[in-house]
């Protein structure tokens, strides 16, 4: 039985991907940022953050730059870049979709 | 300080009635301890009301894992210890801690890997179990009377 690929990314995912995109971060770094950037809207917990991680950087996209003690910093790699992207330009087809729809109605 | 010992009366991979069943003892003053050989080891205290979550083990790092149980504890999440081969075990003091995952497919992740594990041991079971079958079969087909002459031996008068 193979692993499930990551075809779409939740919002949890798609978060802590954007995390990355102007900094190094370490766990609880990227917690602090998906609750502060939206307003405590998506919320990560310990189970779900270390899951990401794991499958994000099995996936390539992140990887660890530093290891401080017990803190883990990591970066985000060209793959994640790219799939960030990917995602962004799904939503803004979504959001395309919403707006043609409401301006028919 | 009393130890009660209790057999598991669920399934041992059954993740939420295991974490049900933990809590309905808090309930009664029996507070997890460990998972032993045959049963089950409580502490009896107050009665508390708290809840638990069973992680499947092995979809993290032996690091990434030590680093989640220090966030876990920060955000309410206790590590209590192992409960068999296939979890580690939180405990949440305050029932309104929010909960271990947020995100139900990231949380499917984290099981993917304790099927694979279950799967490969199956698979494994079935070879050892074809491998003795052939070392008990072989041996009485390939001997030069067979099995009939074995069970005319046997059940021959004397």
């Amino acid at each position: 039985m193979g692993k499930k690929s990551m075809e779409a990314l939740t919002e949890t995912m798609f978060y802590v991907l954007m995390s990355f995109l102007k900094r190094d971060l370490c766990g609880t770094e990227i917690a602090d940022f998906v609750e502060t950037k939206t307003k405590g809207r998506v919320r990560l917990g310990p189970g779900t953050l270390y899951t990401i991680l794991a499958r994000f950087e099995e996936e390539q996209f992140i990887r660890e730059v530093s290891v401080l003690g017990r803190k883990r910093t990591y970066c985000l790699t060209d793959k994640g870049r790219a799939r960030y992207a990917d995602e962004v330009s799904r939503l803004r087809a979504c959001i395309t979709d919403v707006e043609s729809e409401e301006e028919q109605a | 300080m009393s130890i009660v010992k209790k057999l598991l009366p669920i399934d041992y991979l059954d993740m939420n009635g295991i974490e049900c069943w933990l809590e309905d003892l808090s309930r009664q003053g029996l507070a997890f301890v460990k998972f032993g050989s045959f049963f089950v080891h409580f502490r009896r205290g107050e009665p508390r009301e708290v809840r638990y979550h069973a992680e499947p083990l092995g979809a993290l790092s032996a690091a990434m894992t030590k680093e989640q149980a220090y966030y876990s504890a920060q955000h309410g999440w206790l590590s209590v210890g192992q409960f068999g081969q296939n979890f580690k075990l939180y405990c949440a003091l305050d029932p309104e801690t929010e909960d271990f995952h947020t995100d139900p497919v990231t949380q499917s992740y984290a099981l993917d890997n304790l099927n694979q594990k279950l799967l490969r041991n199956s698979v494994l079971l079935c070879v050892c179990i074809v491998a003795m079958a052939a070392l008990l079969v072989l041996p009485a087909l390939t001997s030069n009377f067979g099995p009939v002459w074995h069970l005319v031996e046997f059940s021959s008068p004397t």
